[in-house]
């Protein structure tokens, strides 16, 4: 028999039997979905592309009380002094006090002006937007021209198909150094293999490096309808949202952790957007 | 009129849902049926299928690729099941006959019977592009961006899952069907 045969057969066999579900059952599967919360999307807010960790009590608690010493060593510090070996015994004049740098706030159009994101701190002109107090974007990140630029300081997992992560992982503890996640991330499957060159920012070096999403990937055809390139040890994660959208990282050793700047756009990104992203790439301040 | 129904289901319209999953029911049913061979098992998996896409709608960038979608979570629910039922005893499938069986169907009904146990052998990856391809109809293509895998891959999953099912069927000295015999497969000279 040959396979043409064999196929008509097949095709006759599979054809048998009923081709109608019971009525009764999707009615039943219907009101289950009734019952299924729906997960929050990651068009909805705008540009979810990172899972975000709800704060415990405990971190509230260490970070009120971080600020509270801030504060006051802030206070000691600005408090004019007077006196000393050679000192003038004029009234001093006021000293302005240092501003201390807003965080990005949760959501929301950004004025223009600094805040702090995570390890650094960085100028943002207007039309921007806070992402979860963690990133900052303009027209929502999303293609076909979006930007976004975030900071991930433990990344955790790398996965060598960012398509099929779900069989991928590279590893599941925090990369120690600049080198080792360099050659996880350029080693991905990807259209091109990405190129690091050495990168300096604020003083800190590192390693910059393009990635981009594969030109053909058909996003909700990968693992769970996500192509996810990394994962932090908080769980955050970052999935891409089309193909050839890019990934400009800067992997920094700062003291010795490893701490990446994350700056995304697309090719139809236009030029004075790019020129506004590298202008706040520019301004970036690392603060660890 | 698809894209419109998907877009409202994603900000949580239940009655825009219920009209995609209506539409796609009898066609996802028909496919998992083929798929696992069991009626009751298809109807739970498409139950399954319809809960996932309810509960992950709004994660699906293209509204136009809903059913694709939609067919991918359902071979996805297919693994599933029959990764769960490995931990359990064995089920023997039962074959839809309607009415007494005639003394000159025992011939073909043996030959079904190798048909299935030779498909049921198969992993429902290959399962599933046998039924894509023979029973839907779907060119490579539009099967490979269902299962989210290259054309190629679907071709070489095809020509492998029919030459498994032959060595199978050979195996296990089936020589009957349509007045034909069984040839041994050739590897060398693939389709």
């Amino acid at each position: 028999m040959n396979d043409d045969v064999f196929d008509h057969i097949l095709a006759d066999w599979l054809r048998e039997g009923p081709d109608r579900g019971r009525v009764e059952a999707l009615d039943r599967a219907l009101a289950a979905t009734r019952r299924t919360a729906q997960r929050p999307g990651w068009r909805l807010p705008s540009w979810p592309a990172r899972r975000s960790t709800p704060m415990n009590t405990y971190a509230k608690v260490a970070m009120a009380a971080a600020a509270l010493v801030a504060i006051a060593v802030i206070g000691i510090n600005v408090i004019p002094r007077s006196g000393g070996v050679g000192g003038s015994l004029a009234t001093p004049s006021p000293t302005p006090s240092p501003t201390p740098v807003p965080t990005l706030p949760s959501a929301g159009a950004l004025a223009p002006g600094t805040y702090r994101s995570d390890f650094m701190t960085y100028a943002v002109p207007a039309g921007w937007s806070s992402y979860q107090s963690w990133g900052a974007n303009k027209n929502d990140g999303n293609p076909p021209s979006g930007m976004f630029i975030a900071p991930w300081s433990n990344i955790g997992t790398v996965y060598a198909d960012p398509c099929h992560w779900e069989s991928t992982p590279v590893s599941t503890t925090a990369f120690p150094t600049v080198d080792t996640l360099v050659a996880a991330l350029v080693t991905q499957k990807r259209d091109a293999t990405a190129t690091p060159v050495d990168a300096t920012i604020d003083g800190f070096q590192g390693k910059e490096i393009d990635l981009s999403v594969p030109s053909n990937t058909i996003v909700s055809a990968c693992d769970g309808g996500q192509y996810k390139g990394w994962t932090d040890t908080s769980g955050g994660d970052r999935y891409n949202q089309a193909p050839d959208q890019h990934d400009l990282l800067d992997i920094l050793d700062v003291n010795g952790r490893t701490l990446v700047i994350d700056r995304v756009f697309y090719p139809a990104t236009t030029a004075a957007d790019r020129a506004e992203l590298q202008a706040i790439f520019d301004s970036i301040k690392i603060t660890p | 009129m698809t894209s419109g129904l998907v877009e409202r289901a994603q900000r949580g319209d239940h009655e825009a849902f219920d009209a995609l999953a209506t539409a796609a029911y009898h066609r996802l049913y028909a496919v998992s049926r083929r798929i696992l061979r069991d009626g009751y098992a298809a109807e739970d998996v498409v139950q399954e299928t319809l809960i996932r896409a309810w509960r992950d709608l709004r994660g699906l960038r293209e509204p136009e690729r809903f059913d694709a979608w939609l067919q991918r979570l359902l071979i996805r629910a297919c693994q599933d099941h029959v990764r769960g039922q490995r931990r359990r005893p064995l089920q023997v499938p039962v074959l839809d006959v309607d009415g007494p069986v005639a003394i000159d169907e025992i011939a073909r009904l043996a030959d079904r019977d190798e048909l299935e146990r030779a498909f049921l052998e198969l992993s429902v990856e290959h399962r599933a592009v046998l039924v894509l391809t023979h029973y839907v109809g779907l060119p490579a293509p539009e099967i490979a961006e269902i299962l989210g895998i290259p054309p190629g891959t679907v071709y070489s999953r095809l020509h492998y899952a029919i030459r498994a099912m032959r060595v199978s069927m050979t195996r296990s000295g089936s020589t009957r069907g349509a007045g034909t015999r069984m040839a041994s497969p050739d590897p060398e000279h693939g389709r």
